[in-house]
């Protein structure tokens, strides 16, 4: 493992390592001091990406990409950020841009359970309607509870497990139920849009 | 009051902030926020999902880790290389390399082998910020506690979306006064500002302090 054959442990903040990866030091010093840094998110970075896109290689793929994209912006960061949430921005960024299309109305599960009984229809409406027309509609139709669900599991790719916890759904069917009758409001507020 | 959804970037910052701190609020109740919270979280936590071979994966990703740490090419700092070129003459150069390590050989003989960050005694919140005092004519006067090893310190003011809307020159008092003609002028009269305290050494910000609220009239 990179990171325990450095010499800094967890009291060294991230903060600290990067002042020490863009000072005027040494540059085999600063050098440490980045790969520490970088290696300490190798995990987390992968892990986002393989939950978000639910492919080993995919993930694998994004995830190289996003810890090249940190030494090439290590110069650049400005530090009014904290580091770790401006990498889990740059992580998340690129899994979103990565993804064909976010489907708000569609369940990626369902469809790749029974693909052959896939509900055409939502996915057609989902792939005609402009996204900030429906980000609009979630944002002034649904209850706090359904938007919540709704953009943990389309935009966050959440399980419906992780969705259920976070939310603390105490029913059986969890997410699930918040879900479909978040998506059934989309779905009437989409048929009043074409009468229109 | 104007709160604004949180900037991914920002979310650590928003975390920080006092529980009754507006933007903190919004955080914790607006469900956009809120699920960009949670996602940070899983970010960190990083719980390792089933069928996310990672023990396979890992060697792969520090592969590439360490591939890229080769290809790095530490940029300079500004203010050093300015100052090296401008003032200094091969002669002198020389002169001054040779001071510099005598004084360094006399310097690493007194003192015990260990690592200049280890031995840091500045966590990165060493240093405490005084409640921002506003006064009537609505400059605020700002003050924080010394760092041990800081020769300066910078203000940065951060606007309801954690935008940066001001940073003060680099001063060596540890107070400083905000004139509020200095905000950009479309900030509204009435809002809530962060503040942070970046401490120096010889240029290099050494430790920043937690964030502070700031709510101007």
């Amino acid at each position: 493992m990179v990171a325990s054959s450095n010499r800094w442990d967890r009291s060294v903040s991230d903060e600290e390592l990067l002042g020490i990866a863009r000072s005027a030091g040494d540059a085999e010093h600063r050098r440490a001091a980045a790969t520490e840094l970088v290696s300490r998110y190798r995990d987390a970075v992968y892990l986002w990406c393989f939950r978000y896109t639910g492919d080993v290689e995919r993930a694998l793929d994004l995830s190289q990409d996003v810890l090249t994209s940190v030494w090439q912006k290590l110069d650049t960061f400005e530090s009014r950020a904290k580091f770790s949430s401006w990498l889990y921005s740059v992580t998340r960024n690129r899994c979103i841009d990565a993804s064909r299309h976010v489907r708000y109305l569609l369940d990626e599960d369902a469809v790749a359970a029974a693909p052959d009984r896939a509900p055409l229809p939502d996915r057609a409406l989902d792939e005609e309607q402009d996204e900030a027309w429906l980000l609009e509609t979630i944002r002034t139709e649904l209850a706090p509870d359904e938007q919540q669900a709704i953009w943990l599991r389309c935009i966050e790719r959440m399980g419906y497990d992780e969705v259920t916890r976070i939310m603390r759904l105490e029913n059986a069917s969890g997410a699930r139920t918040v879900l479909q009758r978040a998506r059934k409001k989309l779905r009437a507020a989409l048929e009043r849009r074409k009468v229109q | 009051m104007e709160t604004r959804c949180i900037d991914p970037e920002g979310i650590a910052a928003v975390l920080e902030l006092p529980a009754d701190h507006p933007q903190r609020v919004h955080a914790e109740t607006c469900p956009r926020c809120r699920s960009l919270v949670a996602s940070y979280r899983a970010f960190i936590d990083a719980e390792p999902a089933a069928g996310s071979d990672l023990e396979r994966v890992r060697p792969l990703l520090d592969a590439r880790i360490r591939a890229d740490a080769a290809r790095w090419r530490p940029a300079q700092a500004a203010s050093r290389s300015f100052s090296w070129r401008r003032f200094f003459r091969p002669v002198p150069l020389v002169a001054a390399a040779l001071v510099v390590i005598a004084a360094g050989a006399l310097w690493m003989s007194r003192q015990p082998e260990q690592s200049s960050v280890r031995e840091s005694t500045s966590p990165q919140h060493a240093f405490a910020l005084s409640p921002a005092q506003v006064a009537a004519d609505g400059s605020v006067h700002l003050r924080w506690s010394p760092m041990t090893g800081a020769d300066q310190y910078q203000v940065r003011i951060y606007g309801p979306d954690f935008g940066e809307v001001f940073r003060s020159p680099d001063v060596a008092q540890t107070s400083f006064t905000l004139d509020r003609s200095s905000l950009p002028n479309n900030l509204p009269p009435t809002l809530d500002l962060t503040w942070r305290v970046y401490a120096l050494s010889h240029g290099d910000v050494i430790a920043t302090s937690a964030p502070g609220s700031i709510r101007t009239r």
